[in-house]
């Protein structure tokens, strides 16, 4: 394969990879600040021995609030 | 020591190219995401650029120490697990509270030894690791564009099993920071990392009756063309990868890492033609979920990982080696795509590759670093094994 067909690939693959982030961010919704409120007022019924949301023990989806990662997961 | 000076011209409209394409996204990334996330891409162009001007390798060195006793590059992946061990630990200790960190933890067990195993050997067939198939991908290979691919399909797939392998006889995460105190765990690490290094240091003395120095000098006026065009020290390359980990520990609040990134790439394709990994135990919750359903540019590690490709490609073409002439033979397509997907399947049963489960444990104080280095080396065992089987390697000679 000779340098300039190397080129020619190379850039198509991180041309259509650059498009594909361009689509994926841009089809991501902001959260709305009402809908935001409104989960916060939501009642939530825990039942006797039910993990708190948030709380799971199950090592592979633990996170953390701050958005930083934690879970064996996300690595 | 290296003796030869840079030689090839840089391809100027590549460095061109890319040094605009690292502009750009920096400065969209700094206004359209919050936090430090343009920080984070800067440190992966900056760890692209050391991984390429340094040849930081762990495939092709790995393969060399099992095939002749050369144990320079695996020295230099020592000296790097030692130096980020002294790094990391005070921070992961919390003797500096203000800085919030977290350590590379996943649980020990038969997931971690079967993927680290499969990854020691799709390592040896894609011809790359975590990082490698990265820098390499950077660097304009078409080959590892195939491993790169595969890699990802293998990532995504193992995603779809993780939770059956979970399943799994194992002991869960083990911290030697918690369990022994930071000091106390850092000094026995590195007594460990000692150890290993003095066993490779006799395995190849006893081979080739000398040992092949790790090269850190370099003669004062090479300093500068060295810097800006490659090739580095080995030492250097140690120092940059200690020293931009500590950078991605600080500004990200994790270790670096690389292949979490293949698997959400996977999985927002297959979402994108019509399928719903979101189903999937392990994209339903968590940190996965949430980023399954955020923007690519909100995860820390794919940030880190576009930076990796686009600073590997900014040095190829400094170093005039960016897009090789080279021959695509069908033995090598079926090897990339074989490799890619065991690199992947294994990197995600494993939590992570060569860098986010064998650095980035390893170097958190995380025993499932240390299980996966021993399988992990296993598997490059056998892989160097079926390259031979596959006659892309000649039979080992031992003089």
């Amino acid at each position: 394969m000779k340098r300039n067909q190397t080129r020619i690939i190379v850039g198509t693959a991180i041309s259509a990879a650059a498009i594909a982030v361009a689509v994926d961010h841009t089809r991501q919704r902001l959260p709305e600040p009402e809908k935001q409120l409104a989960g916060q007022e939501a009642v939530i019924i825990i039942n006797e021995g039910e993990a708190l949301p948030g709380e799971n023990n199950d090592d592979c989806v633990k996170s953390v609030s701050s958005g930083r990662r934690a879970s064996p997961c996300s690595l | 020591m290296q003796s030869a000076t840079h030689t090839r011209p840089a391809d100027q409209n590549t460095v061109l190219t890319a040094s605009l394409a690292i502009l750009g996204i920096s400065l969209f990334v700094q206004q359209s995401i919050a936090g430090m996330q343009y920080l984070a891409f800067l440190i992966g162009v900056g760890l692209g650029i050391t991984l390429l001007h340094a040849a930081f390798g762990f495939s092709s060195s790995w393969r060399l120490f099992i095939r002749e006793r050369d144990g320079k590059n695996i020295r230099a992946q020592l000296m790097l697990l030692g130096i980020t061990s002294l790094l990391f630990f005070p921070l992961l200790g919390q003797v500096f509270p203000s800085v919030q960190t977290h350590a590379a933890l996943a649980p020990v067990g038969i997931s971690v030894m079967a993927g680290a195993f499969l990854f020691g050997i799709g390592m040896q067939l894609g011809g790359g690791c975590g990082s490698g198939t990265l820098y390499t991908m950077g660097q304009g290979q078409v080959d590892m564009l195939i491993t790169l691919i595969f890699f990802i399909a293998g990532a995504t797939l193992g995603s779809a099993h993780l939770h059956w392998w979970l399943s799994l006889p194992g002991y869960g995460s083990i911290s030697v920071i918690e369990y022994f105190g930071w000091w106390q765990a850092l000094l026995l690490q590195l007594v460990i990392l000692a150890v290993v290094y003095s066993l490779v240091r006799f395995l190849e003395f006893r081979r080739h009756g000398r040992i092949n120095p790790v090269e850190w000098q370099l003669p004062r006026h090479e300093i500068a063309q060295r810097l800006i065009h490659g090739r580095w020290p080995l030492w250097w390359g140690v120092l940059g990868l200690a020293i931009l980990n500590l950078a991605t520990l600080i500004v990200a609040g994790h270790p670096w890492s690389i292949t979490y990134a293949f698997g959400l790439w996977g999985a927002k394709f297959w979402a994108a033609v019509g399928g719903d990994p979101g189903s999937w135990a392990y994209w339903n919750s968590g940190y996965p979920a949430l980023s399954l359903n955020s923007s690519v540019l909100e995860d820390t590690t794919s940030v880190m990982d576009f930076g990796i490709i686009l600073g590997a490609m900014l040095a190829a073409a400094l170093a005039g080696r960016f897009a090789p002439a080279m021959k695509l033979t069908q033995t090598r397509v079926l090897t990339a795509v074989a490799g890619g997907l065991l690199l992947g399947y294994g990197a995600r049963l494993g939590f992570g590759c060569n860098i986010g489960a064998l650095v980035g444990g390893i170097t958190s104080g995380s025993l499932h670093g240390w299980l996966w280095l021993v399988s992990g080396f296993c598997g490059g065992i056998a892989g160097v094994h079926l390259r031979i089987l596959l006659k892309i390697d000649k039979p080992i000679e031992v003089h």
